[in-house]
């Protein structure tokens, strides 16, 4: 497999570009100004696009069990003040028991 | 050491590392599964460390012609977002050693830094991020080892289930920001958007569909800031 190593390398390259530019761009900018402020609202709604998208495009778990964990994971987080670990292990089996019930 | 570089590393363990180092030993048992040896699942993790990209590259590169083209443009499409959250980390940890903060730029010390920052006293935000990032990053490499030994022993249904943590976790991060009355109109316009990713023509990379919603949540939420 050594094929993929050049791809890996031009990778590498270009994530610490990416990452360098954006420093580099925004470097003299005060935090409150528009771009660092636009930038930042881009980057929020990346992660929560890319959170609904792994819910919603077919993956490894059944639509309705990947749901259900959201819900009962979101449900039990709130349930027991924000706390994450408990919000995310109910979720979890939550999937888990959804998907073993639609087989 | 610095107390906020202790402080930083402290705070990543707990939730954050375990979402995290679930993925890290999916992705290591993934890497195994594909052929590739240990070293280039360390690499991975260590220099592209952001696992949309980490998966677009383990799934493409392979022996076939042009594969090596397609498997770049793919992970820098994957983690495009990198470039606007390196933009909007960058003046909170300006100062000498913004440089050293440039590798880390991933999700998670990210997410944890534009909560975390803010709130903290100038001096000290280089240094907290770089104990928080360092130690996620250290578990990265720590757990990507760790599921690549663990491949074949551990069972699809559990490796599946692994990468639903992160998926779970930012969820919980998100709605623990909103919650809050943190950026909720960026967080809400992406979420919404999202959808729109589905009507991309059949073929196109699913990475262009979160960089579109993103673009598109984004500066709505942004244009809407002040209202």
């Amino acid at each position: 497999m050594s094929e993929g190593w050049f791809p890996l390398l031009a990778a590498i390259a270009a994530m610490t570009l990416l990452r360098g530019l954006g420093m580099a761009l925004a470097w003299r900018l005060p935090p409150g100004h528009p771009a660092i402020a636009w930038a930042a609202a881009v980057s929020e709604a990346a992660l929560s696009a890319w959170v609904v998208l792994a819910l919603l495009s077919p993956g490894p778990w059944p639509l309705a069990a990947r749901l259900a964990g959201a819900a009962i994971a979101l449900a039990t987080f709130m349930a027991t003040g924000r706390r994450l670990l408990p919000g995310l292990a109910t979720g979890l089996l939550a999937i888990w028991v959804v998907d073993a019930l639609l087989r | 050491m610095h107390p906020a570089f202790r402080q930083g590393a402290r705070e990543s363990l707990g939730a954050h590392t375990l979402a995290m180092a679930a993925t890290f030993i999916a992705f290591g048992a993934a890497v195994h599964a594909a052929g590739f040896g240990l070293g280039w699942g360390l690499a991975s993790s260590a220099g592209v460390y952001g696992m949309a990209g980490q998966m677009v590259l383990l799934g493409t590169s392979g022996a076939q012609p042009g594969a090596a083209t397609a498997a770049v443009a793919g992970a820098v499409m994957a983690n495009a977002r990198f470039l606007p959250m390196a933009a909007a980390l960058a003046p909170l940890v300006r100062g000498p050693l913004a440089p050293l903060c440039v590798p880390f730029v991933a999700i998670t010390p990210w997410a944890a830094a534009m909560r975390r920052l803010p709130a903290t006293p100038a001096p000290d935000r280089a240094p907290w991020f770089l104990g928080f990032a360092l130690s996620a990053w250290t578990t990265g490499l720590l757990t990507t080892a760790l599921g690549y030994a663990l491949a074949g022993h551990l069972s699809p249904a559990v490796l599946r289930l692994l990468l639903m943590v992160n998926v779970l976790y930012f969820g919980l991060m998100i709605a623990a920001g909103m919650s809050r009355g943190g950026p909720w109109r960026a967080s809400l316009g992406g979420a919404l958007a999202a959808p729109l990713a589905f009507l991309l023509p059949a073929g196109v990379p699913p990475a262009w569909g979160i960089l579109g919603a993103a673009l598109i949540g984004g500066t709505a939420a942004f244009l809407l800031r002040h209202r």
